[in-house]
């Protein structure tokens, strides 16, 4: 089990220093995070996701969960989204939107374009670390990802 | 002359004896009068007419039958005529009088005939009583005179009476003060003149009688000119005038002056292109504006939630990494700025709610308020405090779902908070209905408030109790009035310090509500 948890290879897309801090922290704390690459915007994301850029030589095994923000400056989450559901490369990532917003085009358009769960970041920390370790948890421990996302 | 005439006086006696019997019962009154005004022979009707026996006239002067004024002059014309004797009506252009026995007067018309007979010249006179004919004939020129003096009276309408070619017959003052013509001057003219120059050009108004001639009627609304030349908008009706036999005499024409209704309409016109231009612009404006608070509760969302995260976030670090370096009292204060990131989170969290509230599409379905009551009073109950809820049976409410259970759990929970300062809270919930509207109110046994605060309690983050009394934001009365407001009704509170509090609702009646 521990092992599993380990092996999760977790790429965090967030231009907010604090938060990508808090959520880190948060993970490392009950051991979810070792794998875990944090990328500050959608443009590093993209880069980071089909290896271009400063990511070119990166070891070409795609995340197997994506902590994806929405307001970004440049490209923003939604264009992450997009680029990631229509790319066979990353069509099937489980992609977890985590954002400040409530609102609800915000929540529609995110599941329109195909995302697996989303998720609000509550500004009290404690309900956030909360909310932080049962994502975790679940994606990491009870969700099942497609065999080729399993490859080291 | 007359051929019949001497041959009456020739005629064997049987035919004279017919002639007589022809005459005794001819409608008319008859009487042949001698050479010097001697009545020689009158038949029945003159008995009739004049209430003399015949034995009474016979051998006297004619003058006899005349009023006594008019006897010494009628001398004189019997003689003339006896003297250049010729067929013809008497006294043609005169009104003549006949003067019955009792001395009564009345109007006659006479036919005198020469007869040349064996003993000289005679006459013979038809009479007839044209007492009816004078009488009806006054009427109608009493009725004449009168509708002149109506129509010529008439100064809001042109009235004119026009030939069947168009040539203006009668005016009034109706005409001169419309048109600008005196009657004199226009008397006799073609009623074209009314026409501007292009209208005539174009034949329209002979069009106009055509038309009025072949239906009856003819009406427009158009310009029209005066005698100055200036133009004025006009209703203007032809009627056709015909007699029984149907020929055309002529034409009525009415002209109005519409100037000040086109002007009028003119004024509404152009108030109305303005204001939807004025509502275009505002309505471009407040789009604006919507959208700009849009982008605004947006960024809210999006942006201010984070750095209150970052600060509550990492002063909860600090406690917990830094535990041995930091004090009772630096953890204290360091609790101080949680509280207050906390706090500031749940504004924004509550304003925008508030905001949502004001853009949310309603769906009307029927509600069932005992049902809603009792799961929102179950939820919230606490479970230190005793609480009793006291509802009667509460009529279905119209109106969306979701946002009527948020109007009960903003009341409730607000009851419930509000009486917790005593040893039982009692909350009581209840509705009456009048014709137009159900009114429902939520009361509790709780610590008030203070009646003068009253439009304050409504406000966004309004509030009446410190945040060391009674936790809160301010917004849960507000977002209830939005809500109430969105559906149509109406909220009101009343209270007594430190006793209870009561908040009403009103919702709108529909017809397929429940009773």
């Amino acid at each position: 089990m521990i092992d599993a948890m380990q092996s999760v290879r977790i790429l965090l897309v967030d231009d907010s220093a604090t938060d990508a801090e808090l959520c880190i922290d948060t993970l490392q704390k009950y051991k979810l995070a070792n794998q875990l690459t944090w990328v500050k915007d959608g443009a590093e994301a993209l880069d980071y996701l089909f290896l271009e850029g400063r990511y070119t030589d990166r070891v070409p095994t795609q995340p197997q969960l994506i902590l994806l923000d929405l307001a970004m400056p440049k490209v923003n989450g939604f264009d992450v989204l997009r680029r990631i559901r229509s790319d066979a490369r990353t069509k099937s990532i489980p992609v977890v939107v985590m954002t400040s917003s409530q609102e609800d085009r915000d929540i529609t358009e995110s599941y329109n374009l195909g995302v697996n769960s989303y998720v609000n970041k509550p500004v009290v920390f404690d309900e956030f670390a909360n909310t932080v370790v049962q994502l975790g948890m679940y994606w990491m421990v009870v969700n099942r990802v497609p065999r080729e996302l399993l490859q080291d | 002359m007359n051929n019949s005439n001497d041959n009456y006086f020739s005629a064997p006696e049987s035919a004279q004896s017919a002639f007589r019997q022809v005459v005794e019962t001819a409608p008319d009154a008859m009487m042949i009068v001698d050479a010097d005004g001697h009545i020689a022979l009158v038949n029945a009707q003159v008995e009739a007419l004049f209430g003399y026996p015949r034995n009474e006239l016979l051998g006297q002067k004619i003058e006899c039958l005349l009023p006594e004024r008019f006897r010494q002059q009628h001398v004189g014309h019997r003689h003339n005529f006896v003297n250049s004797a010729k067929v013809r009506p008497m006294g043609a252009g005169l009104d003549l009088f006949g003067r019955r026995k009792d001395g009564s007067e009345f109007p006659i018309e006479i036919s005198l005939s020469p007869l040349q007979t064996p003993t000289g010249t005679m006459v013979s006179a038809a009479i007839r009583d044209i007492t009816d004919r004078r009488r009806i004939e006054a009427e109608l020129r009493q009725a004449e005179q009168l509708f002149r003096l109506m129509v010529g009276s008439i100064a809001d309408y042109a009235i004119v009476m026009l030939d069947p070619d168009g040539r203006i017959a009668s005016w009034n003052s109706g005409g001169t003060r419309i048109l600008g013509y005196e009657a004199k001057q226009i008397i006799g003219q073609s009623f074209v003149c009314f026409f501007p120059a292009d209208a005539r050009a174009a034949g329209h108004p002979q069009h106009e009688l055509a038309q009025a001639a072949v239906h009856g009627r003819y009406q427009e609304e158009n310009w029209r000119q005066r005698s100055d030349g200036t133009l004025f908008w006009a209703s203007a009706v032809v009627t056709a005038v015909r007699d029984e036999a149907g020929n055309l005499h002529g034409f009525i024409k009415v002209i109005q002056d519409l100037s000040d209704r086109r002007r009028a309409e003119e004024e509404i016109r152009s108030l109305n292109e303005d204001l939807e231009h004025r509502v275009i612009e505002r309505t471009a404006q407040l789009e604006t504006a919507y959208k700009e608070l849009e982008s605004f509760s947006y960024s809210v969302s999006h942006d201010l939630r984070m750095p209150l995260r970052a600060i509550d976030g990492f002063s909860r670090k600090l406690l917990e990494d830094y535990r041995d370096k930091i004090d009772s009292e630096g953890n204290r204060r360091l609790n101080i700025v949680r509280d207050n990131a906390q706090r500031m989170g749940q504004l924004i969290n509550d304003i925008l709610a508030f905001s949502r509230m004001g853009r949310a599409q309603l769906s009307f379905v029927d509600v069932d308020m005992v049902e809603l009551t009792q799961s929102i009073f179950h939820e919230l109950k606490p479970s230190d405090h005793p609480v009793e809820l006291h509802m009667a049976a509460l009529p279905q409410a119209r109106g969306d779902r979701a946002l009527l259970r948020q109007v009960m759990v903003n009341l409730l929970s607000n009851a419930i908070k509000y009486s917790r300062p005593k040893p039982i809270s009692i909350i009581e919930v209840g509705a009456s209905i009048s014709t137009d509207e159900i009114i429902y109110f939520v009361k509790d046994n709780g610590v008030g408030f203070d009646m003068r605060y009253m439009d304050k309690l409504f406000g966004v983050f309004q509030r009446l109790h410190s945040t060391e009394e009674f936790e809160g934001t301010g917004i849960g009365l507000a977002i209830v009035k939005r809500i109430i407001t969105k559906h149509g009704g109406r909220v009101w509170a009343e209270a007594v310090l430190g006793k209870e509090t009561t908040i009403y609702f009103s919702l709108p009646r529909k017809e397929n509500n429940h009773d």
